[in-house]
């Protein structure tokens, strides 16, 4: 635990950052502080009561903080031991929600109890107790979430193997078993396994025998929390929280590598890992669709090639038809999700967002605060379970009419809002504290360079392959100059990501070639080879030539050279006076070359 | 008093930091209650790395009896 920061941390601009803090803060002495400040900012209040025969109020902080990251603001009550039935038999108020924790050990009549014949009768007592109070309570609430019974307690072989041959374990089972199939009949429960939720933290994190002697607490705070976690989902779908579209990006995140750059071949799909966990996150994503969500592609490609794979790939277990729409081209990801919200008619907080460029998640998160985004890890082998660890419930099948409630009222906030998001586009580019930095001539880029004129389609003014000779023959020349592009930002080093060719013979410098990988088109990176293009231009020069050849994919470079001249660019190439050439925007740093790294080569993959 | 203890009970208890001196305790601390006593326990273990027993955790029943099990503890 850390320093209590209660007062450093300011309001968070976005849904997810407010998730963030809060997973900071939950488990530290600013939890307290942070669940004030929430409380303070107002949401839909819920009243939930909290029913158990041993000590649960170490959840409320937890329970509180779950919800008001989701704009709901609970008021929690608590009946323990004795007051619990007497709550339950009164009759009191009524509540949005009632949790009924039937996890004590004890009150299940010696079924956990080994080396003795299955209790039949203290069993069917023990299950008709609980419910029971079930029924008491959906009189009092719509909704009543039910956790079912613990695990049973380790016993060293064959204790655990009871005289009428059945298992400890297996007995739990069976009566578990029965108690699912009479809660499931019964409209408006839910039954939370708490076993599961408390799995991945591990049995003896999530449970401290000294909590129990001293205050019959079952759980630390952080089973606790993780059991806050298991309930919030379906109160926040009671409460019209909830997922209805996934849109998802397609280039490394729905298969590896790019459509662009190599087709169908040059895609990682199928058996094997990487391309086994693309189809893992399809599998799942399948699912989702059959069960009611739509969903939605925001992807920068040329739309032919892309769906070349979606529809032409072999292995794609998706395809084109399977999505709602499709959002595929150049312009920024934040324009895309606006338009696939749009289309459906949805609020943004009903939108996942999917998407491997933490950039990406990043512009969109500040254009709709209020949307969900999946943190992908950077290894694909995690995304899957990502996907299905999400904290949010899914508005599938029938409840999907539950989720209704404000959306018109909410989409209209939020128009306002991505109108407002491009003015503030500069915002957003300063605040990812780009830097770039210009070799020319450098022996050590030679190789890179090379690669990057192979296999650059999109931003390729001309396709040319330069291979290494050609490279290392223009560098050598003291006519032609060959300059290198490093980027960097916060989210992490780029490596050489960008290359010009240029021959300065003459008035007239001309450009041989001028590519850029197209992970970082549009962040004004291109402003900087050009001027550095500019620079290397003899005295006197006040213009320079860049060529133009159209290819199948090159259409992110056909529209720089229209952004530049204000007309469709003409083959071979285009003109431009010098005083043309805007300057290095504002937002990007040069920082000088690097020596060429032995971990910049482990990236060329990447481009 | 170590100023960390300070901050601990204040943000544990949402107490003011003025009003609280070595002689704190549940009768002067509203917020200090069983339950209390439970998140000031997890606090303290998770600030100086440390796991009480039982009887650790009856015996710090006010500011003075925190301190004294903590240099038992040598921390």
């Amino acid at each position: 635990m850390s320093q209590a920061k209660t007062s450093s941390v300011e309001t968070a601009s976005s849904r997810a950052a407010l998730r963030r803090q809060w997973s900071e803060a939950a488990l530290t002495t600013s939890r307290r502080g942070f669940i004030e400040r929430q409380r303070r900012q107002g949401g839909d209040a819920v009243r939930i009561g909290v029913f158990s025969s041993t000590t649960w109020r170490p959840i409320a902080p937890f329970l509180e903080g779950e919800l008001l990251i989701e704009g709901l603001v609970p008021a929690l009550r608590f009946f323990e031991y004795g007051a619990l039935d007497a709550e339950i038999a009164g009759g009191g108020d009524l509540f949005d929600a009632a949790i009924l924790a039937a996890d004590d050990l004890e009150s299940y009549g010696g079924l956990f109890r080994a080396r003795s014949p299955f209790p039949e009768e203290k069993s069917q007592e023990a299950l008709q107790g609980i419910l029971g109070r079930v029924d008491r309570l959906l009189e009092r609430a719509p909704q009543v979430l039910v956790l079912l019974p613990p695990a049973p307690p380790r016993l060293p072989f064959p204790l655990d193997w009871t005289p009428d041959g059945e298992a400890l374990s297996g007995r739990i089972l069976r009566f578990s078993r029965e108690l699912l199939s009479a809660l499931s009949a019964r409209p408006g429960v839910v039954a939370i396994d708490g076993e599961a939720a408390l799995a991945d933290l591990g049995r003896t994190a999530a449970r401290d025998r000294r909590l129990w002697e001293i205050g019959r607490v079952p759980y630390t705070e952080a089973g606790f929390l993780a059991l806050a976690r298991a309930l919030a989902p379906p109160l926040l779908l009671k409460a019209g929280r909830g997922i209805k579209a996934v849109v998802v990006d397609l280039d490394n995140t729905l298969w590896g590598g790019l459509a662009g750059e190599g087709g169908i071949p040059g895609v990682d799909l199928g058996e094997g890992y990487p391309g086994s966990a693309f189809i893992e996150m399809q599998e799942e994503l399948r699912i989702w669709k059959e069960s009611g969500l739509l969903l939605a592609v925001a992807s920068k490609n040329n739309r032919a090639d892309a769906l070349a794979v979606l529809d032409g790939h072999p292995r794609m277990l998706l395809s084109s038809r399977d999505f709602d729409h499709l959002e595929i081209g150049w312009h920024s990801k934040a324009e895309s999700v606006g338009r696939i919200i749009e289309t459906f008619r949805i609020s943004s907080g009903a939108v996942l967002f999917i998407d491997d460029n933490a950039r990406e998640r990043e512009e969109v998160e500040r254009a709709f605060p209020e949307i969900r985004i999946l943190d992908l890890p950077g290894d694909p082998m995690g995304y899957v379970e990502a996907l299905r660890r999400i904290p949010w419930p899914l508005f599938a099948g029938s409840t999907e009419e539950d989720g209704r409630r404000g959306d018109l009222q909410r989409q209209e906030r939020e128009r306002r809002s991505a109108a407002g998001a491009a003015a503030s586009r500069e915002d957003y580019l300063r605040s990812l504290d780009i830097e770039v930095s210009v070799s020319i001539d450098d022996p050590a880029d030679v190789a890179r360079i090379a690669q990057l004129h192979q296999k650059t389609n999109q931003f390729n003014l001309d396709p040319v392959r330069y291979g290494e000779p050609e490279i290392a023959a223009a560098m050598a020349s003291p006519l032609r100059s060959v300059i290198g592009l490093r980027y960097r930002d916060r989210f992490g080093d780029a490596g050489l990501i960008g290359a010009a060719v240029v021959d300065c013979e003459g008035e007239t410098p001309r450009v041989e070639t001028f590519l850029l990988s197209c992970r970082i088109i549009g962040l004004g990176v291109e402003e900087v080879l050009l001027g550095e293009i500019v620079r290397a231009a003899p005295e006197g020069a006040t213009a320079i030539r860049l060529p133009y050849r159209p290819t199948e994919k090159n259409e992110p470079a056909r529209k720089f050279l229209e952004s530049l001249t204000g007309v469709e660019p003409a083959v071979p190439g285009v003109v431009i006076p010098i005083e043309r050439l805007a300057q290095i925007p504002a937002w990007i740093r040069l920082y000088p070359a690097p020596a060429a790294s032995p971990r910049e080569m482990e990236t060329l993959h990447a481009s | 008093m170590r100023p960390e203890l300070r901050s601990m009970l204040t943000s544990v208890f949402d107490a003011c930091p003025d009003s609280i001196d070595e002689r704190s305790s549940p009768d002067t601390i509203p917020a200090w209650d069983s339950l209390g006593h439970l998140q000031l326990v997890a606090a303290l273990e998770s600030h100086y790395e440390v796991r009480f027993n039982l009887r650790e955790i009856q015996s710090m029943d006010s500011v003075t009896n925190i301190e004294a099990v903590l240099r038992a503890r040598g921390k």
